[in-house]
C-alpha cells in the first residue's frame, strides 16, 4: 500500500525510466577516473598484447605484420626462455622465501619493548629506502673479492672453497641478485608484519597464557592465525613484485654469465631493447603476465578458504 | 579447591607504588570482592595473583604452593576479562576447549566438559559460531564457559560487567551469583560498581590507593564503614557526610552540625572529647519525612526545607537543605504528593549515625551499644 510506488492516476507504476536513470547515476561520477584508468593502462596492456602476435622487429620495418602465434610457438622451443623460466621461479621463490623469515623475525623482535628499539626499527627499514639501481651496485662491489672483503669472509667459514667472484660463477651468479633482493625486499615485510602484529589484542595472549599455554603455543595458536591473511597478501604482492623485477640482475649479472643468471623480466628486456625484437619480447612478457595472473587468482582462493 | 593467601604484597613501577603492603586470607570457596575507585590498585592485585604482572613484594599462596614465581599457566586459575578476550578465530566450542586442548587433554573429556560448561550457561545454540556472530552477553557467557571448563582452583573476574548495558549487567551479576552456587569454587572479583560488589560478595575488600581501607561483609562495610570514603564509596546514593563538632549534651556528647540542629549520640560515643571536630554519616533511608518514616530506634526530629524530589517508583529520593548543606533522604512506597516544600518535619534515626574523625576520616566510638 505504499503511495509512491503507485500512482492512482495512470494505473501503472510510474518513473520507471527514472528510477533506471537515479540507479546509473553513480556510474556517471566513476566514468571519468574508469576512463583514465582505461587510457593509462588498458590500451597499453592490449597493445602490448597486440604485438605478441606481431612479427616486429625496430630495425626491420618492412617485414612487420601479423604473425599469428608464431612467436608463441618460438617461445616454446627457445631454450632460453625455458632456463629463464626456472631462474624466474629459483629467483623468486628463494628471495621471497628469506624475505618472509626474516621480515617475520624482525617484526617479532621489533614488537617486544627493548631499548633503542626506536632506532633499530629505522635502521631495519632503511634499505627499502635505498634505490634498487645503488643496491645492485653496492652488492656487486660487495662480491668483488678486489675490492670487498665479503669473498674472502666466505670463503673462511667455508661457503667458497677460495676468494673469487660468484657473480662470475654459472653456478652461483644467481644468489648475488638473490641475496641483494633479500636485503633490500625484508623491511617491507618486516613493517607490513610488525603493524599485522601490532593490532593483535594483548588481552589475548594474557588469556592464552592463564589458559596454559606456552610461548610457542601462544605463537601457533594466536599469533599465526592473525598473521596469515597479512602474510598471504604480503607474499602474493611481493611475489609478483620480485618475479617481474629486472633491475638487480641487469645491474649486477646482465643475466650471465651464458644466460645462467637469466630471468624472464630481464630476458624481455634484453630482447626488445638488444635484439630490438618488440614482437618476441611482448609474447614472452604475455606469457609472464598470464603465469603471474594464474598464481594470484590461486593464492587469493587459498586465502579465502584460510580467512573463512 | 583452594585458599589463597596474600601477605605483604606489594608492587611498584619503577618508584610509583601500585599496591602496598596487601594482606589477605581467602577462604576456600570463598566469593571476595575487590572494590575501589580506578586506579586504586584493585586490577593490578588480581593481575599479581593471576601471574600477569610480577610482583614486587610479600607472596601469593594458592592452596598450599607459593606461586610468586610460577607462570601463569602453572597456577591453576582462570580469568574472565573485562574485554572477553575470546579467539575470534575460534568457535564458541573451540574458545571453550583450548585449554584442556593445549593440556592435551582426551577428546571425550573435552566434549564432555564443554557440554556440562555449555548447558550451565545455556550456550548449546552457538556453539558453531564464533565471537564476532554473538551479542555482549553471550560473549561474556562464552569467557565464563572458557573459565569454567578447566576446573581451576580460582576464578578471577576482572570488571566482568563494566561493558555491558544496565539490564544485561544485572541479569549476568544474577548469573555469576547462580554459577557460583553451582560450581563452588574460589572467586576474587574486581568491579569498581558498589552494587556488583554489595550483591556478590560474601566479603568485600574496599580499596583506596594501593591499601586495604576495609574488609568486611557486605553488612560490615554497609552499616559499620571504618572511615568517610568507605562511607561515601558504598551505598547508592552515597551516606550524608556533615560537618560538625562535639559538645556536651547533658551526660552524653552530642554533634552540633554547623548552621544546624544538634544532634546527641549514643553511649557508644561517650568519650569523644568536647570539641573535637568530627563527619558524621547519616544513611538516606536512615532520613524520613514524620509519617512516612519506619519504625526507628532513636528516633530525632528536626525541621527542613525540601528542595527537589526524585521519584524512582517503588522509592523516592528526596533532597532536603538542612541549615547551608544538602542531604539525601530515601523513602520507600511514596506518596504521590511528595513535592518540595519549606520547613517540613523530618526523622533521623541516630542509632544508623557513624561519627568520624574529622581530620583522618577513622570511623570513631565503639557503636555496638547505639
Amino acid at each position: 500500500m505504499s503511495l509512491a510506488a503507485d500512482n492512482p492516476a495512470t494505473g501503472r507504476s510510474p518513473g520507471t525510466f527514472r528510477r533506471r536513470l537515479r540507479a546509473a547515476e553513480p556510474y556517471g561520477y566513476v566514468a571519468p577516473g574508469l576512463l583514465v584508468v582505461a587510457l593509462v593502462m588498458l590500451v597499453p596492456l592490449a597493445v602490448g598484447i597486440s604485438f605478441s602476435f606481431q612479427n616486429y622487429v625496430i630495425f626491420r620495418p618492412a617485414s612487420r605484420g601479423w604473425s599469428g602465434f608464431e612467436n608463441y610457438a618460438e617461445i616454446w622451443s627457445d631454450r632460453t626462455f625455458w632456463l629463464a623460466l626456472s631462474n624466474t621461479a629459483k629467483w623468486t621463490f628463494w628471495s621471497v622465501a628469506f624475505q618472509l623469515g626474516l621480515g617475520l623475525g624482525l617484526a617479532l623482535i621489533l614488537n617486544k619493548p627493548f631499548f633503542g628499539r626506536a632506532v633499530f626499527q629505522s635502521l631495519v627499514f632503511l634499505p627499502w629506502a635505498v634505490p634498487t639501481f645503488l643496491s645492485g651496485l653496492n652488492w656487486q662491489w660487495l662480491y668483488n673479492p678486489l675490492v670487498s672483503p665479503l669473498p674472502a669472509a666466505l670463503a673462511a667459514v667455508g661457503v667458497l672453497d677460495e676468494p673469487r667472484n660468484i657473480l662470475s660463477d654459472p653456478d652461483l651468479a644467481l644468489w648475488g641478485p638473490i641475496t641483494a633482493m633479500i636485503w633490500w625486499g625484508v623491511p617491507f615485510f618486516a613493517i607490513t608484519l610488525l603493524a599485522a602484529l601490532r593490532s593483535i589484542p594483548s588481552d589475548l595472549y594474557e588469556a592464552a597464557a592463564i589458559d596454559g599455554a606456552t610461548p610457542w603455543q601462544a605463537f601457533r595458536h594466536i599469533t599465526v592465525p592473525f598473521l596469515l591473511p597479512m602474510i598471504t597478501i604480503t607474499i602474493l604482492l611481493r611475489t609478483v613484485w620480485v618475479a617481474n623485477s629486472p633491475e638487480l640482475i641487469f645491474v649486477m649479472t646482465e643475466g650471465g654469465p651464458a644466460n645462467s643468471s637469466q630471468t624472464l623480466p630481464n630476458y624481455v628486456f634484453t630482447s626488445a631493447y638488444s635484439s630490438m625484437n618488440f614482437g618476441y619480447a611482448s609474447a614472452l612478457a604475455t606469457v609472464l603476465m598470464v603465469m603471474l595472473v594464474i598464481y594470484s587468482v590461486l593464492l587469493l582462493w587459498v586465502r579465502g578458504r584460510l580467512g573463512r | 579447591m583452594a585458599e589463597v593467601t596474600l601477605k605483604g604484597v606489594a608492587k611498584s613501577y619503577g618508584r610509583t607504588p601500585a599496591v602496598r603492603e596487601f594482606d589477605l586470607d581467602i577462604a576456600d570457596e570463598e566469593f571476595v570482592v575487590f572494590v575501589g575507585p580506578s586506579g586504586c590498585g584493585k586490577s593490578t592485585t588480581l593481575r599479581m595473583i593471576a601471574g600477569l604482572e610480577d610482583i614486587t613484594g610479600g607472596e601469593i599462596r594458592i592452596g598450599d604452593r607459593v606461586v610468586n614465581d610460577l607462570p601463569p599457566r602453572d597456577r591453576n586459575i582462570s580469568m574472565v576479562f573485562q574485554n572477553y578476550a575470546l579467539y575470534p578465530h575460534m568457535t564458541v566450542r573451540e574458545n571453550q576447549a583450548f585449554g584442556l586442548r593445549l593440556a592435551g587433554r582426551a577428546k571425550e573429556e573435552i566434549a564432555r566438559k564443554v557440554a556440562r560448561a555449555s548447558g550451565i550457561l545455556g550456550l548449546d545454540p552457538y556453539l558453531e559460531r564464533r565471537p564476532a556472530a554473538l551479542s555482549g552477553g553471550q560473549r561474556q557467557r562464552v569467557a565464563m564457559g572458557r573459565a569454567i571448563v578447566r576446573d581451576p582452583d580460582v576464578f578471577l573476574f576482572d570488571e566482568p560487567l563494566s561493558n555491558l548495558d544496565a539490564k544485561l549487567r544485572g541479569q549476568m551479576r544474577t548469573e555469576i551469583k547462580k554459577l557460583h552456587e553451582k560450581v563452588r569454587t574460589t572467586v576474587i572479583y574486581v568491579t569498581h560498581d558498589q552494587v556488583e560488589a554489595m550483591t556478590l560478595a560474601d566479603r568485600i575488600v574496599v580499596m583506596r590507593d594501593g591499601r586495604i581501607e576495609q574488609v568486611g561483609t557486605p553488612e560490615e562495610v554497609y552499616h559499620r564503614p571504618v572511615s568517610d570514603f568507605v562511607a561515601s564509596f558504598i551505598g547508592s546514593p552515597p551516606m550524608n557526610l556533615l560537618e560538625g563538632r562535639i559538645v556536651a549534651e547533658g551526660d552524653a556528647p552530642a554533634v552540633a552540625l554547623s548552621g544546624g540542629p544538634v544532634l546527641p549520640l549514643g553511649p557508644g560515643h561517650a568519650r569523644l572529647p568536647a570539641g573535637a571536630s568530627v563527619t558524621l554519616g547519616l544513611r538516606p533511608e536512615a532520613i524520613a519525612p514524620q509519617g512516612m518514616a519506619g519504625p526507628m530506634r532513636r528516633p530525632f526530629a528536626f525541621e527542613a526545607d525540601i528542595t527537589l524530589v526524585e521519584p524512582l517508583g517503588g522509592e523516592a529520593l528526596i533532597f532536603l537543605a538542612l541549615g547551608d548543606r544538602e542531604m539525601t533522604a530515601r523513602v520507600f512506597r511514596p506518596p504521590a504528593r511528595l513535592a518540595p516544600a519549606r520547613g517540613v518535619q523530618f526523622l533521623v534515626d541516630l542509632a544508623e549515625a557513624s561519627v568520624f574523625d574529622g581530620g583522618t576520616g577513622r570511623r570513631l566510638g565503639d557503636d555496638g551499644a547505639n
